[in-house]
């Protein structure tokens, strides 16, 4: 089992958050954190972004994204105390979530 | 932590492999890259436009292609989709974002790129069929891609 699922930082100026979201650490993070043996990870298909439940992105990766499932996103209007969560599926439909909220 | 005799001969033999397919496969594929036309076959029939409103941030140089940062934005309402696609890849098509609500048009990532390539950024419009695209050259050191 990987050392974690996704995660998340979050950064809030005026109404304005970059959201920065990694999905899974890379190969090598897993055999330095005792992973069995390093075992492949399955690429990753689809992460669906929600704020405050309500959908706002959905990315689709395509097979030249990168194997860490890094990317960073911008909200408008929002407020501190909004909750953004992720949910994901590779290609192998292994799932997994994570979220934060905004401070 | 030790590292069993096995694990090391895997992970070589794995690196080996990724390195012979990642040739087979990008030779095998695209060998000249996108033109307007193919563009716009890979986006069902509608010509894209290049627009300065479209914002495509990445190296000029990258030494290994496996992970090149790439950012795109785009200085326009109602932005249905970004898409990245690096047009020497085997498979061109590196991410879709659809946004909606407060999501603004931004997106930053890494990609994977084989070669020397095109890397396009597209922009997709909700409220038309128009698709605007931006491209840049990024130069690649590694031929092969692999970490």
């Amino acid at each position: 089992m990987l050392a974690r699922d996704a995660a998340i930082n979050a950064t809030r100026k005026d109404d304005s958050a970059r959201v920065r979201v990694l999905i899974r650490p890379k190969l090598q993070v897993a055999i330095k954190n005792g992973g069995k043996n390093g075992e492949t990870l399955a690429p990753l298909r689809e992460v669906i972004c929600t704020l405050n439940d309500a959908t706002v992105a959905v990315l689709t990766a395509g097979h030249n994204f990168n194997d860490s499932g890094y990317f960073e996103l911008e909200l408008r209007g929002s407020k501190a105390g909004d909750a953004f969560n992720v949910s994901w599926v590779d290609v192998a439909g292994n799932k997994g979530r994570g979220g934060v909220v905004l401070k | 932590m030790t590292y069993l005799r096995r694990d090391v001969l895997r992970l070589i033999v794995g690196a080996n492999a990724c390195a012979i397919a990642g040739l087979e496969v990008s030779e095998a594929a695209s060998p000249t890259g996108f033109d307007a036309q193919s563009l716009a076959n890979f986006f069902s029939g509608v010509q894209p436009e290049e627009s300065d409103a479209v914002v495509l941030d990445l190296p000029v140089f990258a030494e290994s292609g496996s992970q090149v940062p790439v950012s795109v934005s785009a200085n326009l309402p109602d932005v249905d989709s970004i898409s990245i696609l690096v047009e020497k890849n085997a498979q061109p098509l590196a991410a879709v974002l659809q946004i909606s609500g407060p999501a603004a048009p931004y997106l930053q990532t890494q990609v994977h790129i084989e070669k020397t390539s095109n890397v396009i950024a597209l922009v997709r419009l909700r409220n038309s069929d128009k698709l605007l695209i931006a491209k840049a050259d990024v130069f690649v050191s590694s031929q092969d891609g692999c970490p």
